[in-house]
């Protein structure tokens, strides 16, 4: 099949389009408004961009579409860097909001709308349509599958820029434009890693109020962009702009979640651990020093890789000490015997994502209670100092359905609350839980005891999560919770 | 004929919000999934394109049939091996019948732009609806693309 000008360029524009559109919605998602939702609303900015380029390509000139295509391109080339130095300067402002609605209205005004124009002023006689649209399919498939299949985001990113320049000499036919975008392109494609470490260094201590930053590692991971940078307030991982963890403040996260749990399970009783979420690696680490047999649960491979590497001073695992299993916890759970735990420790980020609040339903707490002993301990976060609120009620709620007792355990230290729950009976009674956490030196606790909370949860009518009430979860989780 | 186009468009994104949500929920939130769904739809739109001989109103009545049956079948029986190949086989179909959809009324009517533009404009409608029915039930998706469906299919 022999491709003309026109066929080649449908084939590019289809290539731009979805390329542009897994970059926007990547850099704004890791940069500081992580959610489904965010893809949704730059998916809907996209099409609705779609529809302004088809209702004007027929009334504008060659001169105005060529001025906004290289408008468009220029955009285009700049997303991967400008949103984070965007939103970090704009945030000094305190208007990193406005830089939202920039791009919101930049994606459809621009990007999207441009391209649309490409296909039907291509496609004036009607007959080469079926061609042309099969060509702007086939290059965003392309493009698709470069995403997909590139060794790593950088080589998909030169790649997108090589269409760019395409793109803009399909568009001018001008050696010297065609000559100034190469130049430009190779600028960027060589200058990225600068570029992205001073974006995140200014990200980082605009946004994040972090002093004296050193970014140790930026990846993006098929599911999400990691960061791991060392400041005056310690090594923190970052996963899509939101700390996950950090060395001091956040440690005692993990001793409430998976030390107290583990010191509370009787010694001859501390066989195997399974721990969601690997994190740091802490909660892990502290079960393995009490001698479980630990095994860990991680989605993202990469969490797993960097967690490990840069936390080592703060685990002190070796590698074979804790088992990993890759995938969605959903599926692994299920995939494990039932009745084998001694101790299921949930270490997983707030419902901030669909992937992760499915996390928090009474289907996903049945599938933990039956991979737990009858005596066995689940260990969780509710997310929310307030386990009577809105987000914390809806999880313990989830939990008060799914387990034969739970106990709350607010603490002040971490300024969180907690749920231990077994599928039958705790092997441990409140006050043990008070004793545990002085001699950490954990700060002040409250206990709700298994009848306290459920007859609080029925008077507040505070329903659980479940697959069919989730978004709104995501809504309130992302309004309601601190950072974490 | 343009409501027709722009109904098709709106049960085109009422299937993908519907279809996208069900396999994330029923299939897991695996990466590998999220491409190839994306690429059995891009790729079906792209084959529905070329197809010259195709009659719309089997292709309409085979992927709204997939999409029920894999929508039923995610919703059922979460990570069962064939919940997630439905699925895919489902986005597929309703690609090749979108593909086939805007060739064949765009060479019908000789105006790619007006086809273009108000299958798009009925496709955010349907994302958009899709959006908001996922914060007041999921399942209504479902009950309300269906009927869409079966609307099309006996229109003229």
């Amino acid at each position: 099949m022999r491709l003309d000008h026109d066929d080649r360029f449908a084939l590019a524009a289809g290539a731009a389009l979805l390329g542009g559109q897994i970059i926007i919605v990547r850099e704004i998602g890791s940069t500081f408004f992580a959610t489904e939702i965010t893809a949704a609303a730059a998916s809907l900015a996209t099409v609705t961009g779609l529809s302004v380029g088809y209702s004007l390509a027929h009334r504008i000139d060659t001169r105005s579409q060529q001025l906004w295509g290289g408008a468009s391109l220029l955009f285009l080339a700049f997303t991967p860097v400008s949103i984070r130095f965007l939103v970090a300067l704009m945030s000094g402002f305190r208007i990193e909001l406005a830089a939202a609605m920039i791009l919101g209205l930049g994606v459809p005004g621009l990007v999207s709308g441009w391209l649309a124009t490409v296909l039907p002023r291509l496609a004036q006689n009607a007959n080469r349509l079926p061609r042309l649209y099969a060509l702007e399919s086939l290059g965003a498939l392309a493009m698709l599958l470069v995403f997909a299949l590139s060794p790593g985001w950088r080589w998909a990113l030169t790649l997108f820029w090589a269409l760019l320049v395409y793109l803009m000499h399909r568009m001018l036919e001008r050696r010297g434009a065609t000559i100034t975008a190469a130049g430009l392109a190779a600028i960027l494609a060589i200058a990225y890693p600068t570029l992205d470490k001073k974006a995140s260094h200014l990200f980082f201590s605009d946004y994040h109020n972090l002093h004296n930053i050193s970014p140790l590692a930026a990846v993006y991971s098929p599911f999400q962009r990691i960061d791991i940078i060392d400041s005056e307030e310690g090594r923190s991982l970052f996963l899509d702009g939101v700390p996950f963890f950090r060395t001091g403040d956040l440690t005692d996260f993990n001793t409430v979640i998976a030390e107290v749990p583990g010191m509370l399970r009787p010694k001859h009783k501390r066989g195997k651990a399974l721990v969601v979420g690997s994190g740091s690696f802490s909660s892990s680490a502290k079960l393995n020093r009490l001698r479980f047999n630990v095994t860990v649960v991680e989605l993202d491979r990469d969490v797993a890789r960097l967690g490990f590497k840069y936390f080592q001073k703060e685990h002190g695992l070796k590698p074979g000490d804790v088992r990993v299993l890759y995938g969605d916890a959903r599926r692994v759970l299920r995939e494990l015997p039932e009745k084998t735990f001694d101790l299921i420790v949930l270490d997983i980020p707030a419902p901030f994502h669909l992937r992760t609040a499915m996390l928090y339903t009474p289907d996903f707490f049945r599938l933990v209670a039956s991979r737990l002993k009858p005596d066995g301990i689940a260990s969780l976060s509710l997310c929310s100092y307030r386990w009577d609120g809105p987000v914390g009620g809806a999880i313990a709620a989830s939990a008060a359905e799914a387990f034969g007792e739970i106990f709350v355990t607010a603490s002040d230290s971490v300024g969180l609350s907690f749920i231990y729950a077994s599928p039958q009976r705790l092997p441990f009674m409140p006050d043990e839980v008070t004793r545990a956490f002085a001699s950490l030196r954990l700060g002040n606790v409250e206990i709700g005891s298994n009848d306290f909370v459920r007859k609080r949860l029925q008077g507040k009518k505070l329903k659980p999560l479940s697959n069919r009430r989730l978004l709104p979860a995501l809504i309130l989780a992302r309004w309601q919770l601190p950072n974490l | 004929m343009n409501k027709h186009i722009v109904l098709t468009g709106i049960w085109l994104g009422l299937v993908q919000t519907g279809l996208g949500y069900a396999v994330l929920v029923g299939a897991g939130s695996s990466i590998l999934l999220f491409f190839a769904t994306l690429t059995a739809w891009i790729a079906g739109g792209a084959l529905g394109a070329t197809l010259k001989t195709v009659r719309l109103r089997p292709l309409l009545l085979a992927a709204g049939i997939a999409a029920i049956a894999a929508t039923a079948n995610l919703t059922l029986y979460s990570f069962n091996p064939s919940a997630a190949a439905l699925g895919l086989a489902a986005g597929a179909l309703v690609g090749v019948f979108a593909g086939r959809f805007i060739a064949f009324t765009g060479i019908e009517l000789q105006d790619a732009r007006r086809v273009l533009f108000l299958e798009n404009n009925g496709f955010i409608t349907g994302l958009t609806l899709g959006l908001v029915l996922l914060f007041v039930e999921p399942l209504s998706i479902a009950a309300i693309a269906g009927l869409l469906w079966a609307g099309l299919l006996f229109m003229d």
